[in-house]
C-alpha cells in the first residue's frame, strides 16, 4: 500500500485551465472522496492520477516516487470505471483474470488469485458467464473484482456507483467500504453523490471549477464548512443559505425577518442553517421564522417541510409528526449555536 | 401525444392513396422482378417471338454450358482472392486511420473516392493502366528493364481484375470498420493502459473481438459484390468480338440473354446465381451465431 500526494497540480485542455493547482495527500490506507459538481475536474484528477491524462503542471507521487512521466502500468494502481469497462468477448473469469495474463503470470497462479477474489465478492459461480449475462450489480462487483485480483497499492474508483439502481447504491457502498478495510488498501473515490462520499470516505476533498475548496473529515465538512458553496453541498437537504446583514447583534435577513447573530462579525453575511436544525414552535416569536408552508415531502421517518418566510425560502426537517399542511403557517426556531455565517463577499466563513 | 395519434377513417384512405404509387412501384420493381425472372426460367423466349414451356430444362441444361461453367468457376476464383482480400487489406486501412494525425482525412476520402465515382470512368482508369503499350504499369516495368507484361490476357486478368475490384472496394469496407472502431468505448484500452497491455495484445484482445460484428457484415456484403461483380471486369477485360477474357457469372447472364438472346438460360442463371449468394449467407449466419459473435 502507499500513500498518494498531488502537489500544485494543473491541468489544461486547448487553453482552458480544468485544474489550478491542487495540493493534497493521501496517506497510506485511507479512504479518500473526491467530490463536487460536474464539471469541477474531479474525474480529471482521478485520471491524472491513474496515469490516463498528462499533466500540465505539478507533481504526483505514489509512495515515494514521482509519477508524472510514469506510464500507467507501472504506477501499481488500478482503476473501476463508471461503464465497468468490461471485455463482452471474455467470461468474468478472463475479464477478472486477463491483467495478470498480459503481465506473464502462471496459469495456476491466475487461477487461484480469480477463484480467491471471485470468492470474496460472491461471484464464484459466475465465471464462466459473459458480462452480457450479468446484471448491473453483478457487473459492478466483476469490475471491482477485476481491480483486486491485481493487488495494487491504490484503488481509484471513478464514480463505480452512478449506473446502480438505489437500493443496490446503498449496498455496494457498504460493501466498497468493507472491502477497503479488509483489503487494507489505499483507496480514491470520485463521486458527485455528497452521501457517498460522506458515508464511505475517511475523508473529503470538495471541488469546485478546478479548485481545491476544502478539505476534511466528514463531519468536518458538515460541522464547520469553510464556505458557503461547501456548506450548500455537503448535507442533504441543502443548508439553508440566505443573504443578511448584522446588525445590532441581529441577522436582518429581510425588512420582517431577523435572527440572532451569535457572533461579533458585522456587515453584509451569508447566514446559513441546516433544515435538520430548525425547530417547530408551536408560536411566534422573537428569535422565530414564522412563514407560510408552500410544500411537505413525507419520507415517513422524517417530515420535509418547504416555507416562504417573508419571500425567503426555507427548508425544515422534523423527525416527528406535526399537523402541518400545505397552506398552513409554520413557526421555526433555530437551534442556538447550529448557524452559519459567511462573509457575503468572499463566502469564506466567519469565526 | 402525437405518436400515440394513429390515423382513422378518412385519413387512412389518404394515407393509401399518397403511399399508393410507391407501393405499387415497389411491387412492380421489386416482387414483379423477382416473380418475372421465375416464370421466364420456365420457359424459352428469344424476345421476338412469344415465350413457350420449357420445363426444368434451362437448368438441365446448365452444368453442361461450356461457357456458364467457364464464368461459375472464374467467379469463384474471383470471390476466393477478392473476398479476403478486400475485408483485410479494408481493415488494415480503418486500423491505420482511425488516429487523430494531420493527413488522415486527405486518406480517408482518397481511399473513399473511388465507392462514389462511376465504375465505367474508374474501368477506363484501369484500363489505361494495364494497357499493354504506353500503359502506366508496363512503362514502369520497361523503365526498370522487364519486359511488358500482358496484364488483360486470358493467364493474367483474374488476378488483374482483383487488384482492381478489391482497390475499388476498400474505401466501402474501410467506412464500415472506422464506424466498428469508433464504436469500441475508450474505456476498453484505458484499462489495457493500466494492465499493462502491449500495442499487439491491444489489437489481438480488445480490437479484433469488438471488430466481430463489423467483419461479419463486411464479409457477407464483399461476398454477395463477388458475386454481383460485372462493372470494372466487363470494362477490363471485354474483348472485339463482345466477349469476355474473364466471364464472371453476371457477364454470363447478360451475354445469354442480350447477345444470344436466350432469357430463358439467362433467367435460370440468375436464379442459381442468387441461389449461391443466399446459402453462402445463411452459412455466414450459422457461423456468427457459432463463434458467438458479440458486440
Amino acid at each position: 500500500m502507499a500513500q498518494v500526494s498531488v502537489a500544485q497540480l494543473k491541468k489544461t485542455y486547448h487553453k482552458t485551465d480544468v485544474l489550478h493547482g491542487i495540493d493534497f495527500d493521501v496517506a497510506d490506507g485511507e479512504f479518500v472522496a473526491l467530490v463536487g459538481p460536474s464539471g469541477c475536474g474531479k474525474s480529471t484528477l482521478l485520471r491524472m492520477i491513474a496515469g490516463l491524462e498528462d499533466v500540465t503542471g505539478g507533481k504526483i507521487s505514489i509512495g515515494e516516487k514521482v509519477v508524472n512521466d510514469v506510464s500507467p502500468k507501472d504506477r501499481d494502481i488500478a482503476m473501476v470505471f463508471q461503464n465497468y469497462a468490461l471485455y463482452p468477448h471474455m467470461t468474468v473469469a478472463r475479464n477478472m483474470g486477463f491483467s495478470l495474463y498480459l503481465r506473464g503470470g502462471a496459469k495456476d497462479e491466475i487461477a487461484r488469485r480469480v477463484q480467491e477474489t471471485s470468492a470474496m465478492l460472491g461471484l464464484s459461480d459466475l465465471l464462466d458467464r459473459l458480462p452480457g449475462q450479468l446484471s448491473g450489480g453483478q457487473r459492478q462487483r466483476v469490475a471491482m473484482g477485476r481491480a483486486i485480483v491485481r493487488q495494487p497499492s491504490v484503488f481509484l474508483f471513478d464514480e463505480p456507483l452512478s449506473n446502480l439502481d438505489a437500493a443496490l447504491r446503498v449496498q455496494m457502498r457498504a460493501d466498497i467500504r468493507d472491502l477497503h478495510d479488509r483489503l487494507g488498501s489505499t483507496s480514491i473515490f470520485v463521486t458527485h453523490d455528497q452521501i457517498e462520499a460522506m458515508t464511505m470516505s475517511d475523508r473529503i476533498i470538495v471541488l469546485r471549477n478546478g479548485k481545491l475548496e476544502q478539505a476534511g473529515t466528514p463531519l468536518d465538512l458538515y460541522d464547520r464548512p469553510g464556505n458557503a458553496f461547501v456548506a450548500g453541498f455537503i448535507g442533504s437537504p441543502a443548508m439553508n443559505l440566505l443573504p443578511g446583514e448584522i446588525v445590532e447583534g441581529e441577522v436582518r435577513l429581510n425588512d420582517k425577518l431577523t435572527v440572532p447573530a451569535e457572533s461579533r462579525a458585522a456587515g453584509s453575511v451569508i447566514w446559513g442553517i441546516r433544515p435538520e436544525h430548525l425547530d417547530w414552535t408551536p408560536e411566534a416569536g422573537s428569535g422565530v421564522i414564522s412563514g407560510t408552508v408552500t410544500g411537505i415531502e413525507r419520507t415517513g421517518s422524517s417530515d420535509l417541510v418547504i416555507a416562504d418566510c417573508s419571500g425567503c425560502r426555507i427548508m425544515a426537517v422534523f423527525q416527528e409528526r406535526h399537523s402541518i399542511e400545505r397552506g398552513s403557517t409554520v413557526h421555526l426556531r433555530p437551534r442556538p449555536g447550529f448557524a452559519h455565517l459567511f462573509d457575503a463577499e468572499t463566502t469564506v466563513r466567519l469565526a | 401525444m402525437m405518436a400515440n395519434l394513429r390515423p382513422l377513417g378518412l385519413e387512412r384512405a389518404w394515407l393509401l392513396i399518397f403511399l399508393l404509387p410507391t407501393l405499387f412501384g415497389l411491387a412492380l420493381g421489386a416482387f414483379g422482378s423477382i416473380f418475372a425472372t421465375l416464370s421466364i426460367s420456365f420457359m424459352d423466349w428469344d424476345l421476338l417471338t412469344p415465350p413457350v414451356a420449357a420445363g426444368f430444362s434451362n437448368y438441365v441444361g446448365l452444368p453442361d454450358d461450356r461457357l456458364f461453367n467457364q464464368a461459375f468457376w472464374n467467379t469463384l476464383a474471383f470471390a476466393g482472392l477478392y473476398v479476403p482480400l478486400t475485408v483485410v487489406i479494408s481493415l488494415f486501412v480503418a486500423l491505420g486511420l482511425n488516429r487523430k494525425l494531420p493527413g488522415t482525412t486527405f486518406f480517408r476520402i482518397a481511399f473513399f473516392l473511388p465507392t462514389v465515382s462511376s465504375p465505367t470512368a474508374v474501368g477506363l482508369l484501369w484500363t489505361w493502366i494495364y494497357a499493354q503499350d504506353n500503359g502506366v504499369l508496363n512503362e514502369a516495368i520497361t523503365a526498370l528493364g522487364g519486359d511488358p507484361v500482358r496484364w488483360l490476357s486470358r493467364d493474367v486478368a483474374l488476378y488483374s481484375v482483383v487488384i482492381a475490384n478489391v482497390w475499388g472496394a476498400i474505401g466501402g469496407g474501410m467506412i464500415i470498420f472506422l464506424a466498428g472502431l469508433q464504436s469500441i468505448p475508450r474505456d476498453f484500452y484505458e484499462v489495457a493502459d493500466l494492465d499493462g497491455a502491449k500495442p499487439w495484445q491491444r489489437l489481438w484482445f480488445i480490437t479484433l473481438p469488438a471488430l466481430a460484428p463489423s467483419m461479419f457484415f463486411q464479409t457477407v456484403l464483399t461476398t454477395i459484390n463477388a458475386f454481383q461483380a460485372f462493372d470494372y471486369i466487363y470494362i477490363l477485360t471485354r474483348t472485339g468480338n463482345g466477349n469476355s477474357n474473364m466471364p464472371t457469372l453476371v457477364f454470363s447472364i447478360y451475354r445469354s440473354g442480350f447477345r444470344f438472346f436466350r432469357m430463358g438460360d439467362a433467367a435460370a442463371q440468375a436464379v442459381v446465381l442468387t441461389a449461391i449468394i443466399l446459402v453462402l449467407t445463411f452459412v455466414y449466419f450459422r457461423l456468427q451465431k457459432k463463434w458467438g459473435a458479440t458486440a
